[in-house]
């Protein structure tokens, strides 16, 4: 299956022509593509992973067409309103205020129950997976990047300028990432664009410390010797040797992260510096569901557990790929494989 | 032990250019944002006299050049001179007096809490490798780790308060007989003021529960493969050829040596329990510093969040120096 | 077999791997034995079970590995049907192993003398603080470490590679042990010290009356301290001599193939022949005689039917076809 599959699209690159182009890159990349092939049969062998991946699929797939589905559902109440099978005409509305009874219970029509002005819980939480998957792509593709930059150069040239650069990673790492973001958020003033701008901006460190440690050991390798000895340039030593040999730890960090980003952002709406009403948004609805959780729990647990279930996902998912880095591990998916 | 002491002494001078660094970043942070900082630092009201921002301006140093602002804004922070509430009009640094001893015994608690459950667990978790309990462990910590603070909190009072009614909502407990660290556990324990230290305990737990569950995944899962680690190493292997007794070889070597990581880890955490405690305390409604942060950011009171971020950076370079003179005192190695 | 005394006699040993990704079949029906006093060389190359078979004897095989059968007979008891807390006793106070990599194998967090101590403690009840440290001393003093009473205090990251070899050496000669098993003693320091400590164990096992199995994939060291040799190859033993014969005249293809791959000073040679092919797969390895793939001599018995280890003429072993004596 697989194999048929990568026939057909090197077939469709011959067709378009780039098919040599293709091949030529993927052998220059071959300790990536290795890289993410073992991920990849390491995935295949944890029923946890897996597990993992759907809902990390679930929840791209609901923050991308959120709207349509929304569309959908509506639609095919209309068609019960109109076949006569329902009896009221109900719309499925994040915004709609008094759509349905005022912190209504969860019932057919309103699966997650209605808030405080009666707007329907279901389609709140639903257009809410799109506001958390924004903030977590935008903050991991910004964020990463400087973080994976600044690694390299630190490890990689050491001393003065690894000394500097270790030293202002240090003070961002003093605060715990929410304070921190918080500070930011605040002084930039509440919103979604402060919460992501705050994000991105406690994100990097933990990258520079990451990257630098695993190119201190890589920086010893003999292919980097080798390199350096036959005159290669430092930035293409950079980004050609090193970099493709130790971004698998990267990606881990990254897909644990996407949940922590999540749950974070959710926290900051919590506290109030986040996207403010009446934008729905996961954090943002538990907060204000707080004030009715005897009269009615559900208005704050189930967006609560929605980022819950969306970061077990990314957790679950990054577990089965670090399991790829633990070595012992490792070793015996390579020989079983046939690398050794 | 003379290495322990000049180990002392230099990581207490390193440790100075890190709180130089933190202050400047909350300086930063707090002085270079979009717009007129004056007008930040003046509170919530939209329109604000002009004598009133020039006021701020001078008392803020914005009128002077940035360095020189920041070096009168060092000072200042050492001098506790942490700046005034526009919305309560109340000095900062006394509002955090009030407030902190509430946030720091949570913390301390949670602290607790996280190593009695996460260390033995992630022991026994490695001692009996891919047992019933090892699973459960696995588990437990993944859990432990994707649980949103708020979830858990919101969770645990709906079930215990409005469900069972076992313990108080929340709040701030009982003030003991006589109040001396402003700890209450620990001032009703040393006065043997009882019903109060009940009481305390009682409203307590929820809160330290919550705020602990995601540190206890954290170093359960640390510990559990420090633990492996230092089992599979050369070195207990070889304990086990000298003929010790498995005792010897499991606690001895074994356990101190996969207790290196997890003393880092257990500093760590201690940072992430008081950000944690801004959402716990609001939730449980505990006046902490957390919930003054919060109740700060939805009145839009700049200079109290700043100042709760200072603390907050403040406590945890400090548990960092903490962790690393524990380190030094089990690890012969870094001492040189 | 038993013209002199035996201390330690293995019979028909097997120990498999059980990995993900197939049984690893590392030792095949080992036989071997030591004579009380004299220093045995285990020769073969790297993975080829020398180490694996000695830490079959103390009982250490790590999981996933598993003693599959055979016997290991030390001074006259099967030490694979002893209780754990027998078998505890006898490692480190019988039996003493020193380690290919010093390094690892001490404990980073206590300080030298306490490792060496608490190996004492291990087996000895009522015995006072006082005089144990003293003891740490004057063993260090015997693998001449200088300084020895201040050295006791220090940590293992504060010694040489070499010094940190005479702790472990101080470890485990601190018991008189009848059986002292030095795994590649020498491969974790450099030339220099090599000598030393090869000097330091040869003057011990004069002095001690110990008897030594020495594990190594270095010829000259089996050349130069060996009284007997056994060599190793794919998880079994191929050949058994006195040292001198074994280098005058090698029995084994194997053996020839190992003495014709390192240079020699007497003969007058231009080349060095390897030994064609690679180590065999362990999980599933040539049927019949294990070396026959990479044999010249081989025919098709070898291939079939896998040789005993048998005495040729007195004293000497091998297992191989092309010696079927009929």
């Amino acid at each position: 299956m697989k194999e048929k599959l990568a026939r057909g699209l090197n077939r469709m690159l011959d067709l378009m022509g780039y098919g040599e182009k293709w091949r030529e890159w993927k052998r220059k990349r071959r300790a990536m593509f290795e890289e993410w092939e073992l991920m990849y049969k390491a995935l295949k062998r944890s029923p946890l992973a897996k597990a993992g991946a759907a809902m990390a699929v679930v929840f791209f797939i609901l923050g991308i067409f959120g709207p349509q589905i929304l569309a959908l559902i509506n639609g095919l109440y209309s068609l019960l309103y109109s076949q006569g099978i329902i009896k009221q005409k109900i719309v499925l509305d994040p915004y709609k205020i008094f759509a349905g009874p005022r912190l209504g219970k969860p019932s057919l029509l309103h699966p997650f129950g209605c808030d405080e002005y009666g707007r329907d819980l279901f389609a709140r939480v639903l257009t809410g997976a799109r506001v958390s998957l924004i903030v977590s792509v935008v903050v991991i593709s910004l964020g990463i990047p400087p973080g994976i930059l600044l690694g390299l150069v630190s490890g990689y040239y050491g001393g003065k300028v690894d000394e500097f650069i270790m030293r202002v990673t240090d003070v961002f790492l003093a605060f715990p990432a929410l304070v921190l973001a918080m500070a930011i958020a605040a002084s930039l003033g509440a919103g979604l664009k402060s919460a992501i701008i705050a994000l991105t901006i406690v994100w990097w460190p933990s990258y520079v410390r990451l990257v630098r440690g695993q190119v201190l050991s890589a920086r010893e390798n003999v292919y980097v010797e080798a390199a350096r000895a036959i005159g290669v340039s430092n930035l293409r030593i950079m980004v050609k040797h090193i970099l493709p040999n130790i971004i698998s730890p990267v990606i881990v960090l990254a897909t644990l992260d996407f949940g922590t980003v999540v749950i974070l952002n959710a926290a900051l709406s919590f506290i109030g510096l986040g996207a403010q009403p009446p934008t729905p948004e996961w954090g943002r609805i538990v907060y204000d569901g707080l004030d009715y959780l005897m009269m009615a729990p559900w208005y704050s647990i189930i967006p609560g557990t929605a980022v819950f279930l969306t970061a077990l996902g990314f957790n679950l998912l990054g577990d089965g790929l670090r399991d790829v880095l633990d070595p012992r591990i490792r070793r015996s998916i390579e020989f079983a494989s046939g690398r050794e | 032990m003379a290495e322990l002491k000049y180990y002392l002494i230099r990581r207490v001078i390193t440790f100075l250019p890190t709180v130089v660094g933190m202050l400047f970043l909350v300086f930063l942070v707090s002085h270079i944002v979009p717009g007129d900082p004056a007008r930040l630092w003046a509170g919530p009201e939209k329109a604000v006299k002009p004598e009133v921002l020039e006021k701020i301006r001078r008392q803020y140093y914005l009128d002077k050049p940035w360095y020189v602002a920041f070096c009168y804004y060092m000072r200042d922070v050492f001098t506790g001179n942490w700046g005034k509430s526009p919305v309560t009009n109340r000095k900062i640094i006394d509002d955090i007096k009030t407030y902190f001893p509430a946030t720091a015994e949570l913390a301390i608690v949670s602290e607790l809490l996280i190593i009695a459950v996460g260390v033995p667990f992630g022991i026994v978790s490695a001692l009996k490798r891919d047992s019933i309990i090892d699973h459960v462990a696995r588990v437990f910590s993944l859990i432990g780790t994707s649980l949103p603070i708020f979830l858990t909190a919101i969770f645990f009072q709906y079930v215990f308060y409005f469900k069972l009614r076992l313990v108080p909502l929340g709040g701030r407990g009982v003030k003991p007989e006589v109040v001396r660290t402003g700890l209450y556990i620990l001032d009703s324990l040393l006065c043997g003021d009882w019903h109060a230290l009940l009481e305390n305990l009682k409203t307590i737990i929820l809160p330290a529960l919550a705020l602990s569950m995601l540190g206890m995944g954290i170093v359960t899962r640390i510990t559990r493969s420090s633990m492996l680690d230092a089992l599979g190493s050369d070195f207990v292997d070889y304990a086990k050829m000298k003929g010790l007794p498995n005792r010897w070889v499991i606690y001895r070597h074994a356990l101190k040596n996969a207790l290196v990581p997890v003393v880092t880890v257990l500093g760590l955490q201690f940072g992430g329990l008081l950000s944690g405690a801004v959402i716990t305390e609001t939730v449980f409604a505990r006046p902490g510093v957390g919930r003054y942060a919060v109740q700060a950011a939805y009145s839009l009171d700049y200079p109290a969040i700043i100042g709760v971020t200072l603390l907050i950076g403040l406590v945890y370079i400090f548990a960092n120096l903490v962790v690393d003179i524990l380190y030094a005192w089990i690890d012969p190695r870094v001492r040189l | 077999m038993s013209r002199r005394d035996e201390i330690l006699r293995i019979e028909d040993l097997y120990v498999h791997f059980y990995t993900y990704a197939g049984v690893v079949k590392a030792i095949d029906g080992v036989n071997m034995s030591v004579l009380r006093g004299e220093t045995y060389g285990l020769v073969g190359e790297t993975g080829c079970g020398k180490s694996v078979t000695m830490r079959a004897v103390l009982r250490l095989i790590p999981p996933p590995g598993r003693i599959v059968k055979g016997r290991v007979i030390f001074n006259g008891v099967n030490l694979l049907e002893l209780p754990e807390e027998e078998m505890r006793k006898i490692r480190g106070a019988k039996i003493a192993y020193i380690v290919q990599d010093p390094t690892a194998a001490l404990d980073p967090l206590y300080t030298s003398g306490f490792q060496v101590a608490e190996t004492i403690l291990a087996h000895e009840e009522n015995v006072g603080k006082k005089s144990v440290w003293e003891r740490v001393v004057s063993l260090f003093k015997s693998v001449l470490i200088p300084d020895a009473e201040r050295r006791v205090k220090q940590y293992p990251h504060e010694f040489s590679g070499g010094m940190r070899q005479r702790v472990v050496i101080a470890c485990a000669i601190s018991e008189k042990p009848e059986l002292l098993i030095a795994d590649e003693p020498t491969t974790s320091v450099d030339v220099t010290v090599q000598a030393q400590i090869l000097e330091v164990l040869e003057d011990l096992k004069k002095t001690q009356e110990m008897t030594m199995i020495l594990v190594t994939h270095n010829l000259g060291l089996v050349a130069q301290i060996c009284d007997r040799v056994g060599v190793m190859y794919a998880g079994s033993i191929v050949e058994v001599s006195d040292v001198f014969r074994l280098f005058e005249e090698p029995l084994h293809p194997y053996t020839r193939g190992l003495l014709n791959a390192i240079p020699h000073v007497t003969r007058t040679q231009f080349r060095l022949e390897p030994i064609p092919g690679t180590i065999p797969d362990l999980i599933n390895p040539p049927p019949g005689c294990r070396f026959h793939p990479r044999c010249k001599h081989a025919t098709g018995i070898c291939k079939r039917e896998k040789p005993k280890l048998r005495e040729i003429e007195p004293g000497r072993f091998v297992a191989c076809h092309l010696y079927r004596g009929d």
